[in-house]
């Protein structure tokens, strides 16, 4: 039974194109075949993050309107064969498709691969009910910042009524030296409102910047870092790994503050 | 247990008609208010309906030219402002200040104007189901018949064919809260009777209503509208139908519901209430979870929220001064009671404590749970202090 997961945030530019590139890569490496949707139709971006723009001949509406084949429309990655992307149109609108046509769309496609992951446009229009239509199981990213919050709350709302009911969560940008000093919301005060599982923890970092600006997803690079391990990790944990969250604070404070805290009883993030 | 499909306005009880200076001063001290944050009372809501407004000031001559401009109370979405000069009269307009004029109790027609209308599942005993003597005198499993339950679906349109009302987005969230949320009151496999007045539906939005009623053991059994194309819809998907070709029928047991005390029943819902959840209820409302930021309760009765209150909380609508707002942890910036706003100023408490917010002299005030029941409870039951 291949799974269908919808990576979704209400807000924008939260993170969650760049997590479902590197989770689809991140997923492939752990040798799951991926397919992965850009559900972002008239503003898509994961071909860019996946280094794959030049190579998108067809995309999903031609598919839809049997203008192509699926394998044509499909774009295999080189450097990891076992993952795929189905572009969206970029001279098209969101209404151009409908959830039905989605849902085919992503339900063939499960098929033949053990993950489709569906890439959500921000908002919760008709670009939102396309890209949840096929999806039984949801991942929530957001910031620590009470606006993305709020949103992903309505987003959590909205997917529980459509009968999604295994929703995890992602923390994403998360400044570990902000939130010790009180500046920005701590994953537990993120949890506190949302209520729902937590994925992982991603920290804010400029490897992620510039990994997104060359298209090439951060877990292929060589050279091993926090966003990294902690984006493996994620794919791990969705794999139904058990894998302990990273302590991102490590780098921040002495040995004296980390052995007060644990004596405190060890908060993460 | 029942829930009203009509829910009043939150107006103040006072006529124009029988108290003509209360009821302008009212509108006068709306006219008055500036930011929420130095606001003691203010009339609940009454800029939500600014057709009404503008209505009652052409109604009533005695009024002040100027009150027709509209009061522009922060808390609602921003709404077109009027011009200070009354323009021409409305037919919707008209007709709203002659039903004002006319109706004592029912002051709007909620079901139409309001656009919090609910969906609203009401447990009805069925005309089929067996005497209870037979389960009594011996063979009890197949003696007793499931009660009906009675689904009904809010208007999306006004008698005149104007747009109002929830979309069926809007509506398939309200129907999962109602279905998931609740105690649910029903027995398996009970039949469902769905009242859609004012609203079509087309075969796959009702496919997916009885899809979802199969989810929680219910069964769609017939369906009652108004509307030809929804009738087909229930025809080809084989179910009972009563057509009724006339939209004034469903307001007579939503008016009977209104004269009920609306603080007769109680609405439980075992779930965290998210960002954009509205519960509207004619009686008391308990949450057993958290009301998170961006959610509204609106309530009849009290509201008690077993867990933190960040959202809206409206209690005692449209005039039940009595109602209270408790909480675990109160921590949202404006509650309601009646027809009184207060915004909650950031708790100075170290550890939240339960808290009780209630209507004391001519403000909303909030105390300490412990403190309440010692203080304010005696009082209200007449006792002498200690």
């Amino acid at each position: 039974m291949s799974r269908i997961i919808v990576i979704t945030s209400g807000k924008g530019g939260v993170g969650k194109t760049t997590c479902t590139a590197n989770l689809g890569m991140a997923l492939a490496q752990l040798g799951r075949k991926v397919a992965l949707v850009d559900a972002d139709f008239g503003l898509r971006n994961l071909d860019l993050l996946l280094g794959l723009e030049n190579r998108v001949v067809y995309t999903a509406v031609e598919y839809l309107a049997g203008e192509c084949r699926l394998e044509q429309a499909l774009v295999r990655d080189k450097r990891q064969p076992r993952l795929v992307l189905m572009p969206a149109a970029q001279n098209r609108t969101k209404e151009s498709v409908t959830p039905d046509q989605m849902k085919a769309l992503v339900l063939t496609l499960a098929k033949s691969f053990d993950y489709v992951l569906v890439d959500c446009p921000a908002g919760i229009e008709m670009g939102f009910r396309n890209a949840i239509a096929a999806a039984r199981e949801a991942i929530i990213v957001t910031t620590p910042e009470i606006a993305a919050v709020r949103d992903a709350d309505r987003v959590v709302g909205l997917l529980e009524a459509e009968g999604i009911k295994n929703v995890r969560l992602v923390v994403n940008r998360l400044r570990p030296n902000m939130v010790q000093a009180n500046d920005m919301m701590s994953v537990d005060d993120v949890r506190e409102i949302l209520a729902i599982p937590l994925l992982g923890i991603l920290p804010d970092d400029e490897r992620v910047i510039t990994s997104t600006n060359r298209g090439e997803p951060l877990v292929l690079s060589e050279q091993m870092s926090v966003p990294k391990l902690a984006l493996s990790n994620i794919a791990r944990r969705l794999e139904g790994q058990t894998v302990e969250f990273l302590d991102l604070t490590a780098n921040h404070d002495s040995l004296l503050k980390r052995f007060k805290r644990w004596l405190k009883g060890g908060s993460r993030g | 247990m029942s829930e009203a499909a009509a829910f009043p306005d939150p107006v103040p009880s006072t006529h124009p008609e029988e108290h003509p200076e209360e009821y302008l001063e009212a509108l006068e001290e709306l006219n008055d208010l500036p930011e929420p944050a130095e606001l003691p009372d203010r009339a609940a809501d009454w800029s939500a309906d600014q057709d009404l407004v503008a209505a009652l000031a052409i109604a009533n001559p005695t009024q002040p030219p100027h009150s027709a401009a509209a009061p522009t109370a922060p808390p609602p979405p921003p709404r077109p402002v009027l011009p200070p000069v009354p323009p021409p009269l409305s037919p919707e307009a008209a007709k709203l200040a002659i039903e004002l004029l006319v109706h004592d109790d029912r002051l709007v027609d909620p079901a139409v104007l309001d656009r919090g209308a609910q969906v609203t599942l009401t447990l009805t005993p069925s005309a089929t189901t067996t005497p209870v003597e037979g389960s009594d005198s011996g063979n009890n499993s197949a003696a007793i018949a499931p009660a009906t339950v009675l689904l009904s679906l809010p208007p999306d349109r006004s008698p005149d064919g104007e747009a109002v009302g929830l979309a069926w987005t809007d509506l398939w969230q309200q129907l999962m809260h109602r279905l998931y949320g609740g105690d649910r009151g029903w027995q398996p496999d009970a039949p469902v009777t769905l009242q859609v007045w004012g609203r079509s539906l087309d075969g796959r939005q009702l496919s997916a209503i009885a899809e979802a009623l199969q989810e929680v053991q219910l069964r769609l059994d017939r369906l009652e509208t108004d509307h030809p194309a929804t009738a087909a819809v229930a025809i080809q998907g084989g179910y009972g139908l009563a057509f009724v070709p006339n939209p004034e029928a469903p307001a007579e047991p939503s008016e009977a519901e209104a004269a009920e005390p609306s603080t007769a029943d109680c609405l439980y819902l075992d779930k965290t209430l998210r960002s954009g959840a509205e519960i509207r209820y004619p009686g008391t409302v308990v949450i057993r979870g958290d009301a998170n930021p961006g959610s509204s309760i609106v309530a009849g009765g009290d509201i008690l929220v077993w867990g933190r209150l960040c959202g809206v909380a409206h209690a005692g609508v449209p005039d039940n001064t009595s109602a209270i707002v408790m909480a675990l942890n109160l921590d949202t910036n404006q509650i309601r009671i009646a027809n009184r706003t207060a915004r909650v100023p950031a708790s100075n408490l170290d550890s939240p404590c339960p808290e009780v917010a209630y209507i004391s002299g001519k403000s909303i005030r909030i105390s300490p749970a412990a403190d309440f029941a010692k203080n304010e409870l005696r009082s209200r039951l007449g006792d002498p202090q200690p």
